[in-house]
């Protein structure tokens, strides 16, 4: 493996939630590494982790409850959790960007979208935004307007009237963080987005906020987008402009992707690796393609086989399912997480918890008894 | 097998990292759930016992009277003296005939029967008690509130003989200031009917004025005392007991408290399910009204109801008005419960199976509608004992000679306040941990009644 | 929004009218208040009787309310006391300036206080600091404001002598420094206001907590967060912003209560202004002058009301008025 490539290096991360009921241990031990130009992808049901082990890259977990107990994560080689919040603060929408799953809720209310991606311009980049500055120059040129228009019918004073009015109109665009951030907006396909700039995120619809979203991640050309769940609320079609505006990004701008979902659709096209996550656990690590392939821990197969294909002829089977419900993270089972859901579980997987074993081809899989695909089943 | 699923289904685990809220139900009834998580919020445990024990304290009203041996409307005799003078009590004049005057003090009724022109001064009878045969004579004097030697005259309005106001060019009431002998002269004079009411304060009985004796010790009665062994609370102005008049107090005010907040509760359910179950028409008018009582100054609107109202300083008629502007929190609450269940997918597949709106509306939306409006009514507890008390202590509550309500009690001890002020303090003390203990018990109860909506 | 004030202020002086006709109707239930002195003052019957001419009671309820309104529309005529036969009017323009002076005073300390307190509470919650803040502001609430008032007057006034009882000026007031008129004036203004700011602290501050807290926990903090803003950004320019729009409405609910507060405060302290006069025309049945306080406070409360709606579309992008 290549170590100079990668970005990213997670190492045994442990993120507890110390809540009044117990101690939920939401993500144990992950680990994972991420290299230039490559799309991670996190897959798991409700509850596996996922979503805190990326709130954790970005040390977003709220303390209290959460707090990150072992582990690294190593940017660049360097420990993230080592820092000190104010240079976290720095890297946070410059070097690492998240997009998060509720395009309705995630963008503030009461400010343009205009301002909330200048605002991350503003701050990495040093681009003048909508300041205290222009604001007052506005001012100025405002009340110059004002006081020079009784004197109207003066044909040169009507077209300077006429020119701070436009001066005026455009001075918000044209500060250098708005033109960066319409040109992101145009980047992420909004159209019109001179106008769109200054609409409050009520007025645009779903998909288009979460362009907004995208286009608010990408303002500062992170090296590393995490995108947490960003297609889930979307409709089927807004979610495959999306990805693929996403994909588009990624070539051009070649930056690394983590990719958090529950959906495997996204998952297979979009991600290089996947990581599959089951109780706070990476439970099977691997290639795309192999995993998609041959599934080798019963939890992704079944994953996996719980897709209902259109491409295969219908029969009157049922679906088969992953039995059970996840277990509550207070009483986690012993042994194998899984093995009271596992249709392949032995003695063994009762009483003792197996290692992440790997592989060849660097493929990693928590298992005693992996599926084997040597039959061609 | 069986018993494994049952526990499973009961937990279900949020994704969400930021509202990591584990909703855990375990084996035990609803009840138990509601009651153990009320009991470790600890301010609502708190709350409860200072709730428990102003219950007790008032229930054992008539303990007290055996206990101390003072009846609430009883007093007593042997009691020690009370330094310097009495301010503020307002006073309308509503005869000019001086011999035998009527005179308002906050609604109680005095009788002039001397009037002292050389000292300004004049002797009255109070008759505010139920026994007539107490009857106490007060020097009456004008005094400015605080220094008592300050105001020996007033401001008045000039009037001429006619008793018509004097003006100046302007046009303006002419305003000068008037001897005390005159003051009282010329009121005599003017033959209005009606006068302004006027700070005055009366003085406490004091040697050689005071006229009622004590037959058993032939010492001048005066009816103030702290704290004593023989009074636990001391007396008050009139010569009461406080303990048992304070218990009675609670007894009337938790009585009003809780009727108000029962029928607010009803109607608020009432109204607030019909509005947020249709919606339309009904639930703009609704949302119009309860608008409008939420914003309108209610002491005010309490105080001139009061004293239009006949018969209005009864506890039965404040609680219908009180009644009346109360409603509305609570109905705004279950409105915003039905509005927003009504649409819910369980309401739809009720319809479906065609069950009746009035099925839908109380058998499915309305335990929802339960924990906000039980919270809401304890918390409706406390603002009502406060409204209570507010007007009351103004001297517009429930009559203080029948209904000693708390608030009463502090009215009483307004008069003397500033001299003696025990009476007002526990009263005050007691309104305090009452309203507070709902608070508390209020806040216990949103939290165990609905964990997720959590503060 | 032009259009939408036009409507809201034909609303306004429809129900201003409908309020104001209620309460005449309202005031004259009791009956007419001469009947029980032409009783017990029968010589007299001449006056009373032109007594009873001049304030209305001859006629019908409705008759005498479109009289009065009638007066108050075209002269601005709103009647004379029956107490002091002033003017209802000059009585009212000569004792708003002290309430006004008052309740503003409560009004700007209370918000000045309420909001950092809350902010602060938020940003600590659970804190021993939060939990401190959190059982003050529930003693505020809970605490029966005249009571407070009492207790201040005894030990700032009675005990402590360093503050007037009631309303207390120098008598030399007029003939003081400025400096001095102001300091007498402030001297006297800080009982009335303290007790009426306790329980506006307390309940702002719950209030405010609980929004902030409600904001902080949203989508877009975690955004902004995520944006790499600083902490004092995050809560100052999102959420706050935010934060302060279920502020606004509790805004239009607090000026009436203040009102309320008014006529307990003035009662206490013995200051001359408007709650004082509503509570003398209260008991002793001054329907002129009463009828004049309780139009006002309609008017008060629906242009609070108003207020209220203008305020929400001033804050929230959200919501606009067509």
């Amino acid at each position: 493996m290549d170590n100079n490539n990668v970005i990213l290096d997670v190492k045994n991360l442990k993120t507890y939630f110390y809540m009044s009921d117990g101690v939920v241990p939401a993500v144990d031990g992950v680990s994972f590494s991420v290299k230039k130009g490559e799309t991670l992808g996190i897959v798991g049901e409700s509850g596996c982790g996922k979503s805190v082990t990326s709130l954790s890259v970005m040390r977003l977990i709220q303390t209290p409850p959460g707090k990150i107990v072992e582990g690294e994560i190593l940017y660049h080689g360097e420990n993230l959790l080592k820092f000190p919040m104010r240079k976290i603060r720095q890297l946070r929408g410059s070097n690492i960007s998240m997009i998060f799953q509720e395009p309705m809720t995630s963008l503030n209310p009461v400010f343009q979208v205009g301002d909330q991606i200048a605002e991350s311009l503003t701050l990495h980049q040093g681009l003048h935004g909508w300041d205290f500055r222009t604001r007052l120059r506005s001012w100025g040129l405002f009340w110059e307007m004002v006081l020079m228009s009784p004197l109207f019918f003066i044909p040169s004073i009507r077209t300077k009237l006429q020119d701070i009015n436009n001066r005026l109109k455009r001075m918000k665009i044209d500060t250098p963080a708005w033109a960066r951030a319409i040109e992101m907006l145009k980047l992420v396909g909004i159209p019109d987005p001179e106008r769109r700039a200054t609409d409050f995120p009520h007025q645009m619809s779903g998909g288009m906020r979460q362009r907004v979203m995208i286009a608010m991640a990408m303002a500062c050309n992170p090296e590393i987008l995490i995108a947490d769940e960003a297609t889930t609320a979307l409709d089927v079609t807004i979610q495959a402009q999306i990805l693929e505006l996403m994909k588009d990004l990624r070539r051009r701008f070649g930056m690394s992707i983590l990719l958090i979902t529950h959906n495997l659709a996204v998952v297979a096209e979009m991600a290089d690796k996947i990581a599959v996550m089951y109780a706070g656990k990476i439970v099977e690590y691997a290639n795309a393609n192999d995993l998609f392939a041959k599934p080798m821990h019963p939890y992704s197969w079944g994953l996996l086989h719980s897709i209902p294909r259109v491409d295969q002829p219908k029969s009157d089977d049922k679906l088969p399912t992953i039995e059970g419900m996840v277990p509550s993270p207070f009483n986690l089972p012993v042994g194998c997480k899984f093995h009271p859901r596992c249709f392949n579980a032995g003695q063994r997987c009762k009483e003792e918890e197996p290692p992440l074993q790997t592989l060849e081809n660097g493929r990693q899989i928590r298992c005693w008894f992996p599926i084997s695909h040597e039959g061609g089943a | 097998m069986a018993k494994d699923r049952k526990n499973r289904k009961k937990v279900t685990v949020i994704d969400n990292p930021n509202e990591q809220e584990i909703l855990k139900t375990a084996e035990y009834s609803m009840m138990q759930a509601i009651w153990s998580r009320f009991r470790r919020h600890k301010l609502a445990v708190v709350g409860l016992v200072i709730f428990l024990f102003m219950l007790v304290f008032s229930l054992a009203a008539p303990l007290f009277e055996v206990v101390t041996g003072y009846p609430k409307n009883y007093t007593s005799l042997h009691i020690k003296s009370l330094p310097g003078s009495i301010p503020g009590i307002a006073v309308s004049i509503t005869d000019p005939d001086w011999n035998n005057t009527e005179v308002y003090e906050n609604g109680k009724e005095f009788w002039f029967t001397n009037i002292d022109e050389e000292n300004g001064t004049a002797l009255i009878n109070m008759t505010t008690f139920e026994n007539e045969d107490y009857k106490r004579k007060y020097r009456f004097t004008l005094k400015s509130l605080g220094d008592v030697d300050a105001l020996d005259s007033v401001i008045e309005t000039k009037r001429d003989d006619t008793g018509a106001v004097v003006r100046d060019e302007d046009g303006k009431p002419i305003r000068e200031k008037v001897g005390l002998k005159e003051y009282f002269i010329g009121r005599a004079q003017n033959k209005r009917h009606i006068a302004t009411g006027q700070i005055l304060t009366y003085m406490p009985p004091k040697d050689g004025i005071d006229t009622t004796i004590d037959p058993s010790t032939g010492n001048g009665r005066e009816e103030y005392v702290g704290p004593a062994p023989m009074h636990i609370l001391g007396t008050d102005g009139g010569g009461h007991d406080v303990l048992p008049r304070l218990a009675y107090g609670g007894r009337i005010s938790l009585m009003i408290a809780f009727s108000v907040t029962f029928i607010t509760g009803l109607v608020g359910i009432f109204f607030g399910a019909l509005a947020g179950f249709f919606g339309g028409f009904a639930d703009a008018l609704l949302l119009r009204v309860i608008e409008l009582m939420g914003t309108i100054p209610l002491l005010p609107i309490y105080m001139v109801l009061v004293k239009v109202i006949p018969g209005g300083q009864t506890p039965f008629a404040l609680i219908l008005i009180f009644s009346v502007f109360g409603w509305a929190g609570h109905a705004r609450m279950v409105r915003g419960t039905f509005f927003r269940e009504r649409s819910q997918e369980y309401c739809e597949s009720a319809k479906a199976i065609g069950a009746g709106n009035m099925r839908i509306m109380f058998k499915h939306l309305l335990p929802n509608a339960i924990a906000p409006v039980i919270t809401s009514m304890s918390l409706g507890v406390g603002s009502i004992i406060l409204s209570e008390s507010s007007l009351s202590f103004l001297g517009l509550g429930a009559d203080p000679l029948t209904t000693p309500t708390w608030g009463a009690l502090i009215f009483e001890a307004n008069q003397y306040f500033l001299n003696m002020p025990w009476p007002g303090i526990f009263a005050g003390l007691l309104i305090f941990m009452t309203v507070v203990s709902f608070f508390f018990m209020g806040d216990g109860l949103r939290d165990a009644l609905d964990p997720r909506q959590k503060i | 929004m032009g259009s939408f004030l036009i409507r809201r202020g034909i609303t306004f002086l429809i129900m201003l009218i409908l309020i104001t006709g209620l309460v005449y109707f309202v005031l004259r239930l009791p009956g007419d208040p001469f009947t029980q002195l032409e009783v017990l003052q029968p010589h007299l019957k001449d006056e009373i009787n032109r007594m009873r001419e001049w304030s209305g009671f001859n006629d019908p309820w409705y008759v005498g309310y479109f009289k009065w309104m009638k007066k108050v529309v075209f002269d601005w005529d709103w009647g004379k006391s029956i107490n002091d036969k002033q003017p209802v009017w000059t009585k009212i323009s000569s004792k708003m300036p002290m309430t006004i002076k008052i309740q503003a005073g409560v009004l700007i300390i209370g918000i000045l206080c309420a909001v950092p307190l809350g902010i602060f509470s938020a940003r600590r919650q659970y804190s021993t600091a939060d939990y401190i803040l959190t059982f003050f502001s529930y003693i505020g609430v809970s605490i029966p404001r005249f009571w407070f008032g009492l207790l201040l007057l005894l030990f700032f006034g009675v005990m402590l002598k360093i503050l007037p009882i009631g309303w207390n000026l120098w008598e030399n007031h007029d003939s003081l420094p400025w400096i001095m008129r102001v300091w007498d004036q402030v001297r006297n203004l800080i009982l009335p206001v303290s007790m009426g700011v306790i329980g506006t602290i307390a309940n702002l501050s719950r209030y405010m907590r609980t929004s902030m807290l409600e904001e902080i926990r949203r989508d877009f903090v975690r955004t902004a967060r995520s944006k790499g803003l600083s902490e004092n950004t995050v809560i100052y320019k999102h959420t706050l912003r935010n934060a302060l729009i279920p502020i606004v409405t509790i805004m239009a609910f607090i000026i009436p209560a203040l009102i309320s507060g008014s006529v307990i405060t003035e009662q206490i302290f013995n200051i001359d202004g408007m709650g004082k006069m509503m509570f003398t025309a209260v008991t002793s049945s001054d329907i002129p002058v009463m009828m004049g306080n309780l139009t006002l406070l309609a008017a008060l409360t629906l242009m609070s009301l108003v207020l209220q709606d203008v305020m929400y579309a001033l804050v929230d992008p959200r919501i606009t008025y067509s």
